[in-house]
Formats: C-alpha cells, structure tokens, sequence
C-alpha cells in the first residue's frame, strides 16, 4: 500500500505543497487535501474587494478541479481531530463525520479569527469590517459604499482603518486597506468630508510586525518609518500608533495604547483586522488521551522545531525560528504557514499605563508561507525516500517581498515595494541592522501598482497548476 | 521620494524591471542567505 500524505487547509503553504507533492511523490505516495469549500483565494487581493475596485470572483479558483488535474485527492471538510496514534483525522464535512488515514500529516489550516478577544469586534456584531475573507471583504465594501453615499451627500464621515486587538498581525493588510480607501475617495471627489483614521498596535509606523524595514538608496539607509509616516502625512491620515483596541460598543471603540489610559473613539465605518489563533485541532494519543496542549502553544498555533523559551526582545536569535516545520512529538508531523507556532513576536513588546501587552505580531502570510510550503513538502520528499530532512527555511534566512498597493489603478496607481532578506532580524550574520541592507529593497511609485497587479495574475496562474507553474517561484 | 518621481513613467518602468528581477533573484534563492 501506498503511503499518504494527508494536508489540511488550502491556503498558500497547504496548497504550496500539494502543488509540488503532485510533481515530486506522485510515483510513490498518494496526496490528499482536506481543506473546507472548495476553494482557493488569493488574499492579497482582497483590499480591492473591500474597496469595490475588484469582483470578488477575481480573487479566488474552485481547488476540486485542480487537483484532479495534478491527481491530488480533495476532501471537501474541516480537520477536527487528529489520532496520532492510529494516525487517523476526523473531518467534519456538510455530508456527516469521515476519517482519513496519513502516514505524514501537514497542518496549514491558516488563522482563526479570533473576533472574540475583542469584545463586540467584527462583522457579527455588525459593528466593525474585515477584509479576511472573501465575505468579510463583500461586507466591508457594501457599508464602504454606504459611507460613499454619505459623503456624497456632503455628510461628514470618520472611518478608522487598522487592527482591532493589541496583539493582532497582518497591519500590512489594514495599510493597504487604509490607502486604497484614500485612493479610492480621492478618485470620487469625496476626502474632504472624510476623515481617515489608522490606528495600529505598531510602536512606529510601517513596523508591519517585521521590526520595521530598511533598505540602502544611493548609499544612505531609508526606513519604513520614515516612508509610512511621509506617506500618511501627505495624505492626510490621522494616525493613533501603539494602540490595540480593547471593546467595541456600537460605533465607539475603546483602546489601550502605550504609556497611556484607556481611550475610546466614535467611527462611522471601521475595518479592523483581529486577532489570529491557531484554528481549533484536537490532538489524541493511543489511549485517547488529548495531547493538545503538548502540540500546540496556548494561542492554538502547533508547536514546532522553534525554541520556545520566553525571553527579552533583546535576547530574541535567529535560531529561535524553527528549520524544519516539524512537530518536535512526532517525526510525520509539519506545520506550515500561519499554523506553526512562531517562537516570540519579531517587533519590540510595549504596555499601557493598566498592564496591557501591545505588540505587533509577526505575519507568516503570502511568500513565507508558501516557502513554508514546499520547504515541508521536500522535507516529506526526503522522508518517504527513507533520507532525514534536510531542507530548512528559517524566517531568519527567507526573503519576503511585500507590495503594498495604495491605489489599484495602473494609470495613477501607487504601491510601496517592499523586499526584506531575511525576513526575522539575524544580528549574528548581519550584525548592524540583522538583514542584507544592499539586498533589502524599499520603494513607493506607480510600478509597484504594476508589480501588484502582476502578482495577481502570475500566481493565479501558478495556483491553478496551468502551464509552466513550476517556473514561478513562490 | 519626491512625487514627481512616483509617477514618473520612465523612471517607474526602470525601478518595476529592477524590483521584480530582484524579487525573483531572492525567490529562487539566488542571491542571499541559502534556504530550502
């Protein structure tokens, strides 16, 4: 009997990895994919759904379809438990309760969205928007386009763009979302009446949870900081920096914010990214014990190859960061994306005047994740072709390349073009800013606009496993 | 970086080849600290 590699979620490392399984294993092992409604979104796109600048049907690609295709067996449910043991996962699917069998076991099931941390945040409550997902991002931009119609009606409107938790991620994401919303009032004729608003829990602007970025032009260093801020300047933005939002009541929210009391603020239209949580996975040994606590850290995420010690942002290494993705219980087990556990934040910690942690913490999304992907694919590679892994991938040795779109447009567009190398800081390899300044790129204009849209369409492309997929890096 | 230069046409065209070669540089492992 063939051995199985089973992969749980379809988002950029699960189906990464799927990706290259059905190229590299396809003789020797069977791959299958358990992922729920059949479908692949391609985040990054999903600002222009919440602005009403993209159909929503332009950012995501039915998987069945794919994966007959590259002779991927597809499970249409949600992973509930895992028999570690039997090794054996529980899927709950529309239909009723299946089993199915892996001898090695990807977890890549990507965020929970943990809008209870916050209380009465997110769209359930109909108070605050997301752009998480397709429907979340079809939510914000119908009451976006309400707000257009006030201001159009020469009502005054406060709309508040950021995270809405004072240890989210994903600010890159808000940011983007802020900017397009700019964008897209100015292209309206409608800024002035609005009063644009970005509240983070970033301690500086353009931290983006990566401890800031830098890069070397014409042989002096630019910062993040430095753009972001100029950037929210020039358009206007008021900014609340250091802050994570603690209660949402109706249309005020209330906020910590470093070194200071409790605030609260009235919006008319909010988008707040929450919290992220490991997605809810119930881990059994071979007499039904539940070991979910020894496979996962308390905010849900699985444990992996990092070294998970608590110590000062100041003592924060670069080994910290796992190589392997691999549970350190069971030599079969991965996890990939946003569903391994990182070891610290990478940004510098801060509290409030009453005790509240504020910290940006570290995105594992896009390009990391799909590093992620095929790094624990080869690694399985090299398991079922009886050889340890070898194939390692730090977030202290990858790159990331980060395009923050500020208008979609390819005439009067604009993006900020972002290159890092290595993503998490390594002092000891590069002792004075921890990353390859000459290699670390940091740029604003209209063709990063054009490298957005590029992106879109290449990894459509690559995603679906059309021709020549395997060129296309992630 | 001025306005004027981030809708500079040209000038954008250049910094859109120079960015999305270096991309796909450290995306294949090229250049920079060796992974995978």
């Amino acid at each position: 009997m063939r051995p199985s590699v089973v992969i749980l979620g379809a988002g950029f490392a699960g189906h990464t990895a799927a990706l290259h399984l059905s190229e590299w294993v396809k003789e020797s092992a069977d791959v299958t994919v358990v992922s729920p409604r059949n479908r692949f979104t391609w985040f990054p796109s999903l600002i222009w759904v919440g602005t009403g600048t993209m159909p929503e049907d332009e950012v995501y690609f039915e998987l069945a379809p794919v994966y007959e295709k590259i002779g991927v067996k597809y499970v249409d449910g949600r992973a509930t438990v895992i028999d570690t043991a039997k090794r054996i996962v529980t899927v709950e699917s529309e239909t009723g309760t299946t089993t199915v069998s892996y001898d090695f076991l990807i977890n890549a099931t990507g965020p929970y969205l943990n809008f209870q941390a916050t209380p009465g945040l997110g769209p359930q409550h109909d108070t605050t928007r997301s752009v998480c997902s397709v429907e979340h991002a079809v939510d914000a931009r119908d009451h976006y386009l309400e707000i257009v119609k006030d201001l159009k009606a020469g009502k005054k409107r406060r709309l508040i763009v950021g995270v809405g938790h004072p240890a989210a991620t994903c600010e890159g994401a808000a940011f983007e979302y802020l900017m397009n919303v700019d964008a897209d009032l100015r292209r309206r004729g409608l800024r002035e009446n609005a009063e644009l608003v970005w509240l983070t829990n970033e301690h500086d602007p353009g931290d983006f949870g990566v401890d800031g970025i830098e890069a070397k032009k014409n042989g002096r260093v630019v910062t993040g900081a430095a753009m972001v801020r100029m950037l929210l300047d020039e358009a206007g933005i008021k900014t609340v920096l250091g802050a994570g939002v603690t209660k949402v009541e109706g249309e005020t929210l209330t906020y910590a914010q470093v070194g200071a009391d409790p605030k609260s603020l009235q919006y008319d239209f909010a988008m707040l990214i929450p919290q992220f949580r490991g997605i809810p996975l119930r881990y059994i040994d071979g007499e039904a014990n539940d070991i979910t606590e020894k496979m996962t850290m308390p905010n849900g995420f699985m444990r992996v190859d990092a070294d998970y010690e608590a110590k000062p942002y100041e003592s924060y290494r670069a080994a910290d960061w796992p190589a392997l993705y691999r549970s350190p219980l069971f030599d079969n087990i991965y996890a990939a994306g946003i569903a391994f556990a990182p070891p610290h934040p990478m940004s510098k910690g801060w509290k409030s005047n009453d005790g509240v942690p504020i910290v940006a913490m570290a995105p594992r999304t896009g390009m990391a994740s799909g590093i992620m992907g095929r790094t624990v694919a080869a690694n399985i590679r090299d398991q079922l072709e009886g050889k340890p892994p070898a194939h390692h991938a730090r977030m202290s040795e990858m790159p990331a390349a980060c395009i923050a779109s500020m208008g979609k447009s390819l005439w009067n567009g604009s993006a900020a073009s972002i290159l890092m190398i290595p993503v998490a800081r390594d002092f000891e390899k590069y002792p004075e800013y921890g990353r390859d300044l000459s290699l670390c790129d940091l740029d604003v204009g209209l063709g990063g606009a054009w490298t957005k849209r590029m992106l879109h369409s290449v990894f459509m492309w690559k995603l679906q496993a059309k021709p020549g997929w395997q060129m296309i890096p992630e | 970086m001025q306005r004027f230069w981030r809708g500079f046409v040209p000038y954008q065209l250049w910094r859109f080849i120079v960015v999305n070669a270096k991309m796909f540089m450290i995306a294949k492992g090229l250049v920079g600290p060796k992974h995978t």
